[in-house]
């Protein structure tokens, strides 16, 4: 552990819905690291900075703005590492902590801002989970919300299948991080979600290690029974008390028809990202898909025979 | 060549996961929410093509196809 190190703050990544509220609740346990709820400071950071290019090359943005008023770029983000840095040290002091750690979903979608915020004054843990399984999560996410977030509207429109529209946002997501983490070599540390889930305690060693920080005893079931660090972010992972493996592979009960839609969108990704690529059997005849509709139909009507009537109004009927 | 129990807790762990141990022949299926509405129809799916029988729309009911004890029952009927 290097005095460098314990001076940095610490950046969790991931596409939404990858376990990254989990492991900021994970992180916080440890008694030098303090990471609150979702702040959007830097997502808010990656709004600002972001900017556009016009068909003539100009580039049209705040740093382009007030390079022409006289700051430099790098006072400028200076400026803009210090405004959001300074809140995440005070908190972290708040909280007699000696290094923060900040953890927003949405701050993946801005990737290129982040990089040229935050370099290599913060480390970088990286969580990737199985695409469909990030899918098939937001699609709840944004069933159970009524809405889209913003980062999304652009997939939701392009494709009005929500799950393919959401397969390729992780793509986008997935991919991006990926080289982000090429780029930035050990300065990244990536934990699968899957393995997370599985062992956390070994996986957790392992962040840890990456972050110069000693393992502590009982530091798991401690972080899962704060109640009290609540804030923005991921619902589910409030209700839990210990870490479990209940939403690995949701994404084995897809049809046939849909591994056939979506496979070729998230295979090249997948295996990039280490999973191995969805098979599925054969195409689906044009008659199968027929019949797959026509038993969606008739299992709505043994649905309203099931005795428990919450059945009604499940997440992603068929 | 009828649809056998094998066969169907097969399928059930295969494709679903589902433990064998922890399916009884009477065991209810969908009003349980042990396999979701995606699951069921996966399951009608199988059915049909394993037993080379096309489902009606009053064949599809829990008492017919909520366990694998009244699955086979209903299929030998």
């Amino acid at each position: 552990m290097t005095s460098d190190t314990k001076e940095k703050g610490i950046v969790i990544l991931g596409a939404p819905r990858s376990g990254t509220t989990l492991l900021r609740r994970l992180l916080d346990g440890h008694s030098a690291i303090a990471c609150p709820g979702e702040t959007n400071l830097l997502t808010a950071c990656g709004r600002f900075l972001k900017s556009e290019t016009l068909a003539q090359g100009l580039t049209i943005g705040v740093l382009q703005g007030l390079d022409f008023a006289g700051f430099s770029q790098d006072e400028v983000i200076a400026r803009l590492r210090d405004f959001a840095f300074g809140f995440f040290r005070d908190h972290a002091a708040q909280t007699g902590k000696k290094r923060w750690a900040e953890k927003t979903a949405l701050d993946v979608f801005y990737l290129d801002e982040l990089e040229i915020l935050c370099r290599d004054h913060v480390q970088y843990v990286c969580v990737q989970r199985h695409g469909l399984d990030v899918a098939l999560s937001i699609e709840d996410l944004c069933r159970a919300n009524g809405g889209y977030l913003s980062e999304l509207h652009d997939y939701v429109r392009r494709f009005p299948c929500l799950l393919e529209a959401f397969s390729h946002a992780w793509v986008d997501l997935a991919t991006a991080l990926h080289e982000f983490t090429e780029r930035h070599g050990g300065n990244t540390f990536t934990i699968k979600y899957e393995d997370l889930v599985t062992d956390p305690e070994s996986n957790l060693r392992e962040v840890f290690s990456f972050l110069g920080e000693e393992w502590e005893d009982g530091l798991i079931e401690r972080a899962l029974e704060n109640k009290e660090n609540l804030g923005l972010g991921d619902w589910k992972t409030y209700a839990k008390s210990k870490v479990d493996r209940g939403s690995i592979d949701r994404w084995r009960k897809l049809s046939q028809a849909d591994l056939q839609v979506l496979g070729p969108i998230v295979n090249p990704a997948l295996e990039r990202c280490g999973y191995p690529a969805l098979e599925w059997e054969s195409d689906v005849s044009p008659a199968e898909a027929r019949r797959r509709y026509e038993m969606g139909l008739l299992v709505q009507g043994v649905k309203d025979e099931s005795p428990d009537s919450s059945r009604k109004e499940e997440p992603g009927d068929p | 060549m009828p649809l056998q129990k094998q066969q169907l807790v097969h399928f059930l762990e295969e494709k679903f996961g589902l433990d064998p141990a922890e399916l009884a022949e009477d065991t209810p299926l969908f009003s349980s929410q042990m396999i979701d509405s995606f699951a069921m129809v996966d399951l009608l799916m199988f059915i049909e093509d394993a037993s080379e029988r096309k489902l009606s729309p009053t064949d599809v009911n829990l008492d017919n196809l909520d366990s694998i004890g009244r699955i086979l029952q209903f299929l030998d009927s």
